[in-house]
C-alpha cells in the first residue's frame, strides 16, 4: 500500500488500488497477530458495482514475483480456494482481485471467539485445507504459502489463499527467515533454508495452521494441543519432510473417528462443515463485515476520476 | 429470497439503482438497491396508484418516522426517504437475517435460550419504543428480523405516536389478530402493555411453534384472545409464569418491558452464544448470498400475452402469494368457497363464448372484456353498486362481498361478510365498511371496517345497541375519514315487505367506527309495511358536505345536502324522475358543486342550493345523466352523442363529432377518463370510446347491454354488470 501511495499521492479522495477504492482494510495489524505476506483491502469500483477483496504486496516484496504468484494461483482449485480474478495489468502497481465475500482471515476469528477453537472445528479446517493441497500436489502444485492468516474463514468453509508466498519473498536458494510477511512458525524448515517449496512444505504449513486454530500459536507445546490431534499436528509439523502425511492421509486421518453416515471420502471436508462448524460468535462477526461493508458508501463528488 | 427485477420495475428510484427484488405486495415492492457511492440498502417503494390517497401517504411517513426512532440497534438503519416523493420509499439497511416466522419453519422451535435472548433483546427494544412514546401495535413473528447480533424490529405499517389523533383519523389499521392484544381486539387504544401482550405471543410462538391463541379465522382468534386462556403446550416450564403474567388480560397485571427483560435474562454472553447452528448457517449464507446475486431482469412477456388478456378469471399469482403471506387468516376464508365459485364459472377457459357475437362473426377484437366473474343477484333488494377501493373494486350478491383485483378479475382480497348489496360501502381507498346483520330477526346494528392494507379482513364489528341490525332495509350509505353515513332503524321487524313497519323509527346516522359513538342522527320519514323501497338511492360525502338522494315513501326523489359534521339540512329540491330506480347510484360531485342526475344539465351550489349554471338556450337538447371527471362534466346529448362542458361555467368544451342519433342513450351516465370518454351504444354493440378534447370516435369494444361504472382510480378501468356477471374493461 505504501508503495502505491508513492506512485499516486492523496488528492483528498478515498485512496485507491488500480480502478478500485480501498473500502476498509481486511487485517487488523498489531501485536499479537501473525504476519501477513501481503496488504489485503476490502475495495470498490469506482461507479460502486463491484466489491472485491484485492491484495498488494509488502513494501520489501519484489513485484515481479508478487505478480508471477498471483498468477500462478488461478491454478489452485476447489471450493475451499479463493480464485484470482483479477489481475494488475502494469507490474509496476501490482495488485489482484477476487470477488468480494464476507470473510474473516483465522487470526481474526480466534480474537472474536475468544481463544483457540473447538475440535471440531479445526478438523473441519484441517480437512478442507487437506483436500484442496491434495488436489494441488496431484497436479504438481505446491502452494508454499500457508499460515494463519492465509486462511480466510466464510460462512460455509475457509478460503485458502497467499498462494506461493514463500516463493514470492525470495527466490529459491536464498534463505527465508526473518523476511517481513512470512510467519516463521508456518514455514517448514527445508524452506526457510532456501530450498524449493514442496508439497511436505504445505503439510508443514497446514499443521502450523491446525496447531494455531487448536491453540492460537503456531508452535505450541505439545500439551496444548487436544489429546486427539496431537499425534496427527505433530506428524505435519515434523522437521523431517519424509515423515510429514500426505495431504490425501489427512484427509482420511481428519474426520472424527466416527464420520456421519452421509460421510464418504468424496465430500469428507464438506460433510465437516454444516450447520454448528463455526462458533456463533464468529459467524456473527462474518455477518456484521458484510453488513458494515453494505453499508460502505463514498461521497461521489471525492471520487477521484479512473487513472 | 432475492428475486430477478421484472421487466417493468424502474431501473432507478431516486438515487438508487435496483439489483433484485426482495419481496412485494399490496402495499408496494421491497428492492435491494445501491447508491453511486456502493452502498446497497433494501428500498421500500409505495405503489404509486396507493401513494394517491392522502391517508396512505401519512402512514407512509409515520412509518419513516417510527423507523427512524427505533434507530439500526433494534431496527433497520434509515439510510434516506422521501415520503412525499410521487413513489414513496424508504431506504434501509439490507438485514442479514431471517424474519422469526422463517426461522422457526426453517430451524424448528427455537430452545430456551435462544428464546431468553430474543425477549429480552425485544422487551429493551420496546422499551426504548415506548420510551419516545411509539407503540409498535403489530408486532407478530414476521416483523422481527433474527441477526446474529439481536432481533431487528421492523415494519411499522401501523406504528402511531401514543394519542396521534392524526392517524386516527386518516385510518389506522388494527393489527394481527394471532399477536393481538385483547383490548386491541375489541378495538381499543393499544397501550405499551398492549406490545408487551403481543411479545409474550411472539416468543410462545418462538418456542413451540404456534401462537397462544392457535390459528383460524380471525374472528375465532380474535374471540379467543379476548375470552380464552392462552395456549402454552410446549412452552418450556420456566418461561410459563413471566409470558403468562404477560398474556393477562388485565393490562395492568402484565410486567413492564423492563421487568419483562430482566426476568429473561441476565445479559451474558454474545446474542449470538444463544442461537442454535441453524440458525446461525442461515444468516451466514444470507450474508454472503447478498454478494453473489448478480443483478437480474426477467424479459418483458411477449405480444402473444397481451393479445390473448380475455380468458379465463384466474387469480392474480402475486395476489395470492400475498395472502398466503398474510398467513393462516388468508388460507382459512379462500377454504370456505372463494375458490368454489372461481372454478365454477362455467365459462372455464373460453369464457368469451357468452359475451362475443354469435360465432359465425370473427371473434372479437382485442380490447374487450379483461376479465369476467359471475354474479347472482335474486335475493337483492336493490341492484349491486359496485364500490371502489384503491385497486379492487368490492361487489356484493347472493354469493357474498367479493374484493376483486381490478386490473386482473381474481379475488384480490379474501373477506367474509353476510351483508346484502346495499350494506357495503367503501371510502373509495382502503376502507370496506360493512353491515354485519344479526343471526337471529333482531340484535344490535353491527358495523364492521375492513381495513385492506393492514389485510386485517375481519375485525370485529362495532355494535350500536339502540338500533336493529336485524332490519333489512339497514343501508350502508357512504363514507369518509373513519365516519360511517347509513340509515338505521329502531323496533322489530314486519312480516309483510321487506319488514318495514310505521312503528319503527329510522334515522339517518353519522357514526365514527373509532370511537364506536354515534355522531349525529336524523328522524328519516316513516316507511308503511308495504314498502319494498330501501330510504336512499344515492350519497356522497365531499368536505362537509353529505348529499343524499332520497326517496320519499310516495316515490319521489329528492336531493338533499346535508352538514356532514351535523347532519344540518342545508337544503333540498325535488328532482324530476319517473323510476326512482333510474337514478340508483348516480350522484356526481366535485367540492363545490352537485350535478343532478335528472333535469336539465346544472350545477347547484352545495353550500345554498343555488344554480350556479345551466345548460343555456332556448335549442338545448335534452341530455342524460352527467358524469364528472376533474373540471368537466360529460352528458350525453339526445340525439347527438357525447357533449361535455366546463364544471365552472357550464360552456360546452366540445362535442362528439358525427355522432348518430341511435347511439345516444339517455339512461346512463358516460364513462370519462384521462383520454376517452366511453359510453355504452346499443347500436353499435359495445362501449363506444369518443376521445377528449376532438370528439372523434375511438375504438367500440364489444360488450353485451349492463350498467357501466367507471372505476375511479388507477388503472383505468370501466366496471360493467351484466345480468349475470361483472366485467372489467380497459378505458381507453
Amino acid at each position: 500500500m505504501e508503495r502505491t501511495r508513492t506512485q499516486r499521492p492523496r488528492q483528498g479522495g478515498p485512496r485507491g488500488i488500480g480502478p478500485y477504492h480501498l473500502v476498509t482494510r481486511l487485517d487488523p495489524t498489531g501485536p499479537g497477530f501473525p504476519p501477513v505476506p501481503e496488504h489485503r483491502f476490502v475495495a470498490r469500483s469506482a461507479d460502486g458495482e463491484r466489491t472485491v477483496l484485492i491484495s498488494v504486496p509488502l513494501e520489501a516484496a519484489d513485484p515481479a514475483r508478487f505478480l508471477v504468484e498471483a498468477d500462478a494461483a488461478r491454478r489452485l482449485v476447489g471450493p475451499w480456494a479463493l480464485p484470482v480474478a483479477e489481475l494488475s495489468p502494469t507490474p509496476e502497481s501490482p495488485w489482484y482481485a477476487t470477488p468480494y465475500l464476507p470473510v474473516l482471515p483465522l487470526p481474526v476469528a480466534l480474537a472474536v471467539h475468544g481463544g483457540p477453537l473447538p475440535e471440531h472445528t479445526v478438523r473441519a479446517l484441517g480437512a478442507a485445507l487437506a483436500e484442496t493441497l491434495a488436489g494441488a500436489h496431484a497436479i504438481g502444485i505446491t502452494h508454499a504459502g500457508l499460515s494463519p492468516a492465509a486462511v480466510l474463514l466464510a460462512w460455509n468453509g475457509p478460503r485458502l489463499t497467499c498462494f506461493g508466498a514463500a516463493r514470492a519473498a525470495a527466490p529459491d536458494g536464498e534463505s527465508r527467515t526473518g523476511i517481513a510477511g512470512l510467519e516463521p512458525g508456518s514455514l517448514a524448515p527445508e524452506a526457510a533454508a532456501g530450498g524449493r517449496p514442496r508439497p511436505p512444505g504445505d503439510i508443514f504449513g497446514l499443521g502450523a495452521v491446525m496447531a494455531y486454530a487448536a491453540t492460537g500459536h503456531t508452535v505450541p507445546d505439545s500439551a496444548e494441543l487436544p489429546q486427539s490431534l496431537r499425534p496427527l499436528i505433530a506428524r505435519c509439523l515434523s522437521r523431517d519432510a519424509a515423515a510429514r502425511p500426505t495431504a490425501a492421509e489427512l484427509l482420511h486421518a481428519l474426520p472424527p473417528s466416527a464420520p456421519a453416515p452421509t460421510s464418504t471420502v468424496l465430500d469428507s471436508a464438506g460433510s465437516l462443515l454444516g450447520p454448528g462448524w463455526l462458533p456463533g460468535r464468529v459467524v456473527a462477526a462474518i455477518a456484521r463485515q458484510s453488513s458494515e461493508v453494505l453499508a460502505a458508501e463514498f461521497r461521489t463528488s471525492q471520487m477521484p476520476s479512473r487513472t | 429470497m432475492l428475486l430477478p427485477l421484472t421487466h417493468d420495475d424502474p431501473i432507478q428510484v431516486a438515487r438508487f439503482r435496483l439489483l433484485s427484488r426482495l419481496g412485494h405486495g399490496g402495499m408496494g415492492t421491497v428492492y435491494l438497491a445501491r447508491t453511486a457511492g456502493g452502498r446497497t440498502v433494501a428500498l421500500k417503494t409505495m405503489h404509486a396508484s396507493i401513494a394517491t390517497d392522502p391517508a396512505a401517504r401519512t402512514r407512509f411517513h409515520l412509518e419513516t418516522d417510527a423507523a427512524r426512532i427505533i434507530g439500526g440497534h433494534h431496527g433497520a438503519t434509515v439510510v434516506d426517504a422521501d415520503p412525499h416523493a410521487e413513489t414513496p420509499w424508504l431506504a434501509t439497511e439490507y438485514v442479514l437475517g431471517p424474519p422469526l416466522d422463517d426461522a422457526v419453519a426453517l430451524c424448528g422451535p427455537l430452545p430456551e435460550a435462544s428464546v431468553r435472548a430474543l425477549g429480552a433483546a425485544l422487551a429493551g427494544a420496546l422499551t426504548q419504543l415506548h420510551a419516545s412514546d411509539v407503540v409498535h401495535r403489530d408486532l407478530k413473528p414476521s416483523n422481527v428480523m433474527v441477526t446474529a447480533y439481536g432481533p431487528k424490529i421492523i415494519d411499522f405499517g401501523i406504528a402511531r405516536a401514543a394519542g396521534d389523533e392524526h392517524l386516527t383519523r386518516t385510518g389506522s389499521a388494527a393489527g394481527t389478530p394471532a399477536f393481538m392484544s385483547p383490548e386491541q381486539a375489541t378495538g381499543q387504544e393499544q397501550t405499551p402493555a398492549g406490545d408487551v401482550f403481543a411479545l409474550a405471543g411472539v416468543l410462545v410462538f418462538a418456542a413451540t411453534g404456534h401462537g397462544p391463541f392457535g390459528t383460524g379465522q380471525a374472528a375465532d382468534l380474535l374471540y379467543r384472545v379476548r375470552y380464552s386462556d392462552p395456549d402454552l403446550t410446549g412452552l418450556p416450564a420456566s418461561l410459563t409464569p413471566i409470558l403468562g403474567r404477560c398474556l393477562a388480560k388485565n393490562a395492568s397485571e402484565r410486567p413492564t418491558t423492563h421487568e419483562l427483560a430482566s426476568r429473561l435474562h441476565d445479559g451474558r454472553g454474545h446474542f449470538a452464544d444463544h442461537l442454535t447452528a441453524p440458525l446461525l448457517t442461515d444468516i451466514g449464507r444470507r450474508a454472503t448470498e447478498v454478494w453473489q446475486h448478480p443483478p437480474r431482469r426477467l424479459p418483458a412477456p411477449t405480444d402473444h400475452t397481451a393479445e390473448t388478456a380475455p380468458s379465463a378469471p384466474v387469480v392474480p399469482r402475486r395476489k395470492l402469494l400475498a395472502t398466503g403471506a398474510g398467513g393462516v387468516l388468508g388460507t382459512a376464508v379462500i377454504g370456505t368457497g372463494l375458490w368454489k365459485w372461481l372454478g365454477s364459472d362455467g365459462t372455464g377457459g373460453n369464457g368469451k363464448a357468452d359475451t362475443a357475437a354469435p360465432s359465425t362473426t370473427p371473434a372479437p377484437p382485442k380490447g374487450d372484456w379483461l376479465w369476467r366473474l359471475p354474479v347472482r343477484t335474486s335475493k337483492a333488494l336493490v341492484p349491486p353498486v359496485p364500490q371502489t377501493l384503491t385497486g379492487y373494486v368490492v361487489i356484493v350478491d347472493d354469493n357474498g362481498l367479493r374484493v376483486i383485483d381490478v386490473e386482473e378479475g381474481g379475488v384480490g382480497i379474501p373477506v367474509t361478510s353476510n351483508a346484502a348489496p346495499h350494506q357495503c360501502v367503501t371510502d373509495g381507498g382502503f376502507m370496506l365498511y360493512t353491515c354485519e346483520p344479526p343471526s337471529a330477526a333482531a340484535g344490535p346494528l353491527r358495523i364492521r371496517a375492513v381495513d385492506i392494507i393492514s389485510q386485517s379482513l375481519s375485525p370485529e364489528p362495532v355494535e350500536f345497541k339502540e338500533f336493529n341490525g336485524g332490519l333489512p332495509g339497514t343501508q350502508m350509505l357512504c363514507a369518509s375519514a373513519d365516519v360511517v353515513y347509513l340509515a338505521a332503524g329502531q323496533g322489530s321487524r314486519s312480516g309483510t315487505g321487506i319488514g318495514f313497519d310505521t312503528a319503527q323509527n329510522w334515522f339517518l346516522l353519522a357514526v365514527d367506527r373509532h370511537t364506536a359513538k354515534v355522531v349525529w342522527r336524523q328522524e328519516l320519514p316513516e316507511r308503511p309495511a308495504t314498502s319494498r323501497r330501501l330510504h336512499f338511492l344515492a350519497a356522497r360525502v365531499t368536505g362537509d358536505h353529505l348529499v343524499l338522494l332520497q326517496e320519499t315513501p310516495a316515490g319521489k326523489v329528492v336531493l338533499s345536502v346535508r352538514d356532514s359534521l351535523t347532519g344540518k339540512l342545508r337544503w333540498e329540491q325535488p328532482l324530476p324522475v319517473s323510476a326512482p330506480d333510474d337514478v340508483r347510484g348516480m350522484l356526481e360531485v366535485d367540492p363545490v358543486n352537485v350535478y343532478p342526475p335528472a333535469g336539465p344539465l346544472r350545477a347547484l351550489n352545495l353550500s345554498d342550493g343555488k344554480e350556479e349554471w345551466r345548460l343555456g338556450g332556448a335549442g338545448a337538447r335534452r341530455t342524460g345523466p352527467p358524469a364528472v371527471l376533474s373540471i368537466v362534466v360529460h352528458a350525453v346529448e339526445e340525439g347527438k352523442g357525447l357533449l361535455a362542458v366546463s364544471a365552472l361555467n357550464g360552456e360546452p368544451m366540445w362535442r362528439e363529432k358525427d355522432g348518430r342519433v341511435t347511439d345516444a342513450d339517455l339512461r346512463r351516465p358516460p364513462l370519462p377518463g384521462l383520454e376517452f370518454t366511453c359510453y355504452h351504444s346499443r347500436s353499435r354493440g359495445g362501449l363506444h370510446s369518443v376521445s377528449n378534447g376532438t370528439g372523434k370516435a375511438g375504438r367500440t369494444s364489444r360488450t353485451p347491454a349492463g350498467r357501466f361504472f367507471p372505476f375511479r382510480g388507477s388503472p383505468a378501468r370501466i366496471i360493467a354488470l351484466h345480468e349475470d356477471s361483472v366485467a372489467g374493461y380497459e378505458l381507453r
